[in-house]
Parts: C-alpha cells; structure tokens; sequence
C-alpha cells in the first residue's frame, strides 16, 4: 500500500492585491521527519530576493506548532472548485473561474502554473496520469479512483494535506495511552469517506464491515442534524453558503458527525470531546464554523455548549497571545485525554472496546 | 493563445526539474541565493512541474496575503512523492 505525499506548499499572490509587496509563503514538512512543519517567506524586491526562515508571522494563523489550514473533504470554501465537480453553473464563482482562465495565460505569474487541460464546458482534467496511477482510495465517491476522467483540483490537494495531518496526529496520538481510542475514532469517523484506512487498516476493516449497520441505526436523526448546521453554514458564510450548504450537508457532513456520536456512544466518552479533539486536529478552521453555530439547536453544538467545550477552546482559538493559546490547547488536550480515559474504563474496558463499537446488535 | 503560453512556458527549463524529485526547504532557499529571482512570476517558473501542476487558486481568505476572484492565491504542492 502506498500513497502520495505532499512535503511543501507554497503560496503566491499576486502582488497588485498587495500594494506592490511580493513574496511567498511555504509551509514544509521537517526534512529531519517527524510532526513538525516549517516556515518560511520569500520577499522579493527591487534588490535581491530575501528567504526569511520561520517568521513570526506564519504563527498568527497557522499556530504553534505549525498546522496546515484547510477545509475538510468535499467543500473548500472561496476557493475556486471550491465543491468539487458540483458548483452550479450558474454560480458566481463558476462565472468568475471562466474569467479568469481566459486571462490567465497573459498573467506574468498565471502563465507559469500548468495549465489544466478542460473539456468544452470547462470541466478540470489536468492530471489523467497522476489519477490513473492514484493507488489509493480517495475522500467520497471515487473522485480520485483509477479510469475516472474527472479530477478535481481541492480535492486533490485535499487528499495531499490531510495524510500530512494524519500524520501528525497519528503521530501525536502514539505518544499516549490513547492511540487506540483515537484509532477507532478516526476509522469510525470516515466511515462513509475512507480517508484513513492506511494508517489503521485493521480498524478500517473492521469499521467497513458495519458500515451499513452503523448507517441504519444512525439515519434516524441525520434530517434534523442536517438542517440545523445547514443553517449555520448559511449564516457563517452568505451567499457561499447559499449555494452549497444544503447539497454539502446532505451527505459527507452528516455522515461524518452524527458517526462521531454513534460511536462516542459506544465508546463510552462525551461525544462533545471527541468530536472536537478530532475536528480540531485536523481542521483547525473548522472550530471558527462551530462557534459560529453555537446557538443552533443541534446535536453536535448543543453538546459542546453542555459540556463547556465551546468555553474552554474560545481562549484558544480567538485572537490572542500564540503561546498562552498554545499552553491551553496543549492543557485542554490533557484534560480531555483525561475524561475519556476515566469514560472509557468505567463504560468500556480498553479490550473490550471493539466489541462495543463494532458490535451488530 | 493559452497553447502558445504552455509552449513558451516549457522553455523555461525548471531549475531542479532535473534533478532530486523531491523538495525541501533547504533546496528552495539555496533556489533563491543562487538564481536570484527578480520577482515570485520568476521564481514560479524555476520551480519543477509538480509546484507548477498541483496547485489550488483561492480566491478569499483570512491571509496576509489579499486574494480576489481576479487575482487569486496559488496554493502549490511541490515534492509529490510516492510512499510505500
């Protein structure tokens, strides 16, 4: 089994948005391995270039340490593609995609990027060889899958950044007594979307085989789940929201998080602590969407309000000093490792935990 | 047109197009240093394919850098390597 990986992203802009001020950003994994990113910025000039390493500022947004920031599977908001295969051709931001395009090749920075190679109706299929020799399965609904003539352009890049996240975590979980919990709960929560089974294949299978089961007893209260953070989507982020909350929510969304609670449930731990431990990690944006639903009566953050979550991650995640914010991550995360660890042995005994989860009655 | 700016595009040979597929920090800097790019258009296109081919453009978010649909982020993945 193998896949790809991504050790260095760069981001450029273009400097007549920027009053002039030319530069780019990259964000790299260490090359010594491990969990660590690197900083690193580029500021050119009418002298020579400057290569500033680890500059402060990269801190403000992507934390200490160092995380990538994106979106999860299937909706990259004010990106360009930013829900793969599906923005409406109506949309503003299809229109303004076909603008662009046409002058992208008279762009002294644009014209260098490779172009895509488009259908007729302007449909992205720039990367056949990089699809076809995709050995792995990708996020949902086979957008990377060998022969599929489609690839979409975030959820690529998507599929790169979250095994770089994975890793990290995975990473991080090893070095408590947790990894096991964590490892169900990963396997559990991307059920319906498959973006883990290479780092606990064991747990996949297992996971994969009740998958049916896990979706029937959970389909219950997917409706309301789904209407209730539709509407805060809406509300968080306008007319974006308008155009795809309903469509995004129906699926992936609603999968992902009402098997989150399935599975707390069988794991004994307040789901509230997990599903925040597990978004937080690997999409740090995501807590900005969370507060922002805060007063949605929904399972999800309704929970998370009951058990004083939403308080305790407020200092760290609003602006604010990057290492008193980090120092609470670091003590909350603790806090919750903690909590489960007393939830666990009092509902589910650690050996015992894959037959509660797992379980087909 | 777009066909002619993908063929003059491929005359610029990629500086480490080349050589070790994979990219590091350490290379980009030493990139830097040595080729001296006049500005990021320039340096783009030192860059291997993969920076040039994997990319994401963003059109809005909370960055230092400003973005519009017009003038959008490129986000670029470089270094895409096969792990076993």
């Amino acid at each position: 089994m193998h896949y790809f990986k991504s050790d260095v992203v760069l981001a450029f802009a273009n400097p007549k948005e920027n009053d002039g001020r030319d530069s780019v950003e990259i964000l790299a994994v260490d090359e010594k391995g491990g969990s660590k990113l690197q900083s690193a910025e580029i500021v050119f000039s009418s002298e020579k270039p400057t290569y500033r390493k680890n500059p402060a500022e990269c801190r403000a947004c992507h934390g200490n340490p160092l995380r990538f920031i994106w979106d999860e599977y299937g909706y990259w908001r004010f990106t360009y593609d930013s829900s793969h295969r599906e923005v409406p051709k109506d949309s503003k931001e299809w229109r303004e995609y076909l603008s662009f395009r046409k002058s992208q090749s008279h762009h002294p920075l644009y014209s260098q990027l490779i172009p895509f190679l488009e259908t007729d109706e302007g449909e992205d299929k720039r990367d056949l060889k990089f699809n076809i020799d995709q050995p792995i399965e990708h996020t949902g609904f086979g957008t990377l899958e060998p022969g599929n003539k489609y690839l979409s352009a975030t959820s690529s890049f998507h599929n790169l950044l979250i095994r770089e996240h994975g890793n990290m975590v995975k990473a991080l979980f090893r070095k408590n007594n947790q990894s096991e919990i964590f490892a169900f709960a990963i396997a559990g929560l991307e059920l319906c979307r498959g973006n883990y089974e290479n780092f606990f294949p064991e747990k996949w299978r297992s996971a994969a085989r009740s998958k049916d089961q896990i979706r029937a007893n959970l389909k219950s209260g997917i409706e309301k789940y789904n209407e209730s953070v539709a509407s805060a989507r809406k509300k968080a982020f306008g007319d974006v929201g308008d155009e795809y909350a309903t469509r995004y929510f129906q699926d992936w969304q609603v999968d992902h998080a009402v098997n989150q609670i399935y599975l707390a449930e069988r794991m004994g731990v307040p789901t509230a602590s997990l599903f925040t431990v597990i978004r937080s990690e690997f999409s740090p944006v995501n807590m900005w969407e969370i507060f922002h639903s805060n007063e949605v009566d929904s399972a999800g953050p309704k929970e998370l309000a009951e058990d004083g979550v939403l308080a305790k991650l407020k200092p760290i995640w609003l602006p604010g000093d990057l290492r008193e914010k980090s120092d609470l991550m670091a003590k909350f995360c603790k806090e919750l490792a903690a909590e489960s660890v007393k939830s666990l042995e009092k509902h589910a005994p650690p050996e015992r935990v894959a037959a509660r989860i797992f379980a087909s009655g | 047109m777009r066909f002619l700016a993908h063929f003059l595009s491929l005359l610029v040979v990629p500086y480490l197009a080349a050589a070790d597929e994979s990219m590091t920090l350490r290379k980009l800097e030493d990139l830097v240093k040595t080729k001296q790019p006049k500005n990021s258009s320039e340096f783009l296109a030192m860059l291997p394919d993969e920076c040039r081919r994997y990319y994401n453009l963003v059109y809005a978010s909370r960055s230092q850098q400003n973005s519009s649909y017009s003038s959008p982020r490129i986000i670029s993945l470089c270094t895409i390597s096969k792990v076993t």
